[in-house]
């Protein structure tokens, strides 16, 4: 009866877990996280558990003492991915040279089922100084990226960080990492003699020759590409549009204005961004002891296989 | 043969039956389980994903939605803020907004920017999932800035080539323009923008 369920259930899990991902049923595909912490997933685990502890009490002719590190490790796996489930939390937030941002108050990709006092990390300030990328041959791809960052905790010393893009860095609960890599030009508005508005703007523009567009409160519409590495100097090509009448069409030098309507642009400087990931997962250590004990188990069930084979 | 056991494989040489019978419904769990979470479009999707869909309608469907909001774009500006069938337009609503700001600015300023249509050809539709589709369309328009009072011609008209990429995105099982965007006569609309996909 058991071997049925176990067969059951881990059919189940598997095919489900497969068929989210591939989204064949779906418009887009989910991510792994929201697969991994899904309902019918939980209660696969739990029914599981169940079975393993029924298995072993009931079906195991009184050899429980010899599973002991089988059922501690299934105990502490599901402990892992139980408390994983409530209290683990993804944030991502992009962030350019200069700028700072303030960890968890940031917008969450996947946020805890569980949000109270025990799942609360400590705040903390995380400023990028510097991203320095290594780019390909052809320019079109990145290497290497590493990025300086100022740690400040809500409690305790300044410190300095540098993370890789394949690296990342652990720190009060939290493990930074970071991906991709663009371009954020600052753009300055002018009418009238005033500058009305003045930002930097994060733009997928990257490789180069990329377009992207932003759009302020009016119903203009600006498409940037941008040439680093121009035959005079780097510039821009800029497109403007309101609605479907196209006001402005371009090339513009960094620093050079350009007039369309009534008003100036110009884009004097330049930064890189890249997208910084949070994650936090309490149930790690759970997981890992479980996996240790698995091992163990693993080694005693192939031990004791050996023996009676003899 | 022992009942229940089945010559196939494993260790022994055989595959239990019953053991086939679990598996089997774990699997067909999941799949009315993963089906029904997908909810009313689930086979559509399926069909799409599988490209055993038939295309042609859904092409035809996007490519009235999108003259229907040209039609309603040019009805806006030329009226002059007549905006009884809003409701109606084919479009999302923060698209809606951006048009009828700009209608709006002419308004305070006592103008209507009028369109006259030239050209309105359909380059290309690509079908990019089963609720994003893009077209693509070469349009010539003359734009003629007119007093909202008294109709006369305030400036000289412009002549407006564009290119025109239409994002449309099917919510509650009807397709609507998202966005579009705007690339002059003589260049190349780039591929389209992954945020654009993953709706960034």
């Amino acid at each position: 009866m058991f071997r049925y369920i176990y067969i059951a259930v881990v059919s189940f899990a598997t095919v489900f877990a497969l068929l989210l991902l591939s989204g064949i049923f779906s418009a887009s595909r989910p991510a792994l996280h929201g697969v991994i912490n899904s309902i019918p997933l939980y209660m696969c685990s739990f029914v599981l558990l169940l079975t393993v502890l029924a298995h072993v009490f009931f079906g195991s002719s009184g050899r429980i003492l010899a599973r002991v590190p089988l059922l501690l490790s299934l105990l502490l796996l599901a402990a892992g991915y139980w408390v994983g489930g409530l209290m683990s939390f993804s944030l991502e937030a992009v962030i350019t040279e200069g700028q700072s941002v303030v960890i968890p108050d940031t917008q969450g990709s996947f946020r805890p089922l569980y949000v109270g006092k025990y799942a609360k990390l400590p705040p903390m300030s995380l400023m990028l100084l510097e991203l320095n990328p290594e780019f390909s041959a052809d320019g079109n791809s990145i290497e290497s990226l590493s990025g300086s960052f100022v740690v400040s905790p809500h409690e305790g010393k300044e410190f300095d960080v540098v993370l890789d893009m394949d690296g990342s860095f652990s720190a009060r609960g939290y493990s930074l990492s970071m991906e991709g890599f663009g371009y954020s030009p600052r753009y300055v508005l002018n009418s009238g003699g005033k500058v009305l508005d003045s930002s930097f703007v994060y733009m997928r523009l990257f490789p180069c020759g990329g377009e992207d567009f932003f759009r302020l409160l009016s119903p203009l519409t600006y498409y940037l590409s941008y040439h680093p590495e121009g035959v005079e100097s780097e510039y821009f090509h800029v497109r403007v549009a309101r609605n479907k009448d196209l006001v402005f069409d371009g090339d513009v030098f960094l620093g050079e204005a350009f007039s369309f309507e009534n008003a100036t642009m110009s884009i004097p400087e330049v930064r890189r961004w890249t997208k910084l990931r949070v994650e936090g997962n309490p149930g790690r250590p759970y997981l890992a002891a479980g996996l240790m004990l698995l091992l163990l188990a693993a080694f005693i069930e192939f031990r004791n296989w050996i023996l009676r084979r003899r | 043969m022992v009942p229940g056991v089945l010559k196939v494989r494993n260790d022994r040489g055989r595959i239990r039956l019953y053991d086939l019978i679990a598996a089997a419904i774990g699997v067909l769990l999941s799949f009315a389980l993963v089906a029904d979470l997908a909810g009313d479009k689930a086979f559509y999707n399926l069909r799409f994903n599988l490209g055993i869909s038939d295309r042609g309608p859904i092409k035809e469907e996007i490519v009235r939605i999108v003259r229907q909001f040209d039609r309603m774009y040019v009805a806006l500006f030329t009226s002059g803020g007549e905006y009884v069938n809003l409701n109606t337009m084919p479009a999302e609503n923060i698209l809606k907004r951006r048009i009828v700001q700009d209608v709006n600015l002419w308004i305070s300023q006592d103008m209507i920017l009028s369109h006259d249509r030239h050209a309105f050809n359909i380059v290309k539709v690509d079908i990019i999932r089963p609720d994003l589709a893009t077209v693509e369309t070469q349009e010539n328009w003359v734009l003629l800035l007119r007093s909202r009072k008294t109709g006369k011609r305030m400036k000289s008209q412009k002549q407006n080539f564009i290119k025109v990429r239409y994002i449309v995105t099917n919510t509650d099982d009807r397709w609507k323009v998202q966005d579009f965007e705007v690339y002059s006569s003589d260049s190349i609309v780039p591929p389209l923008a992954e945020k654009r996909i993953i709706g960034e």
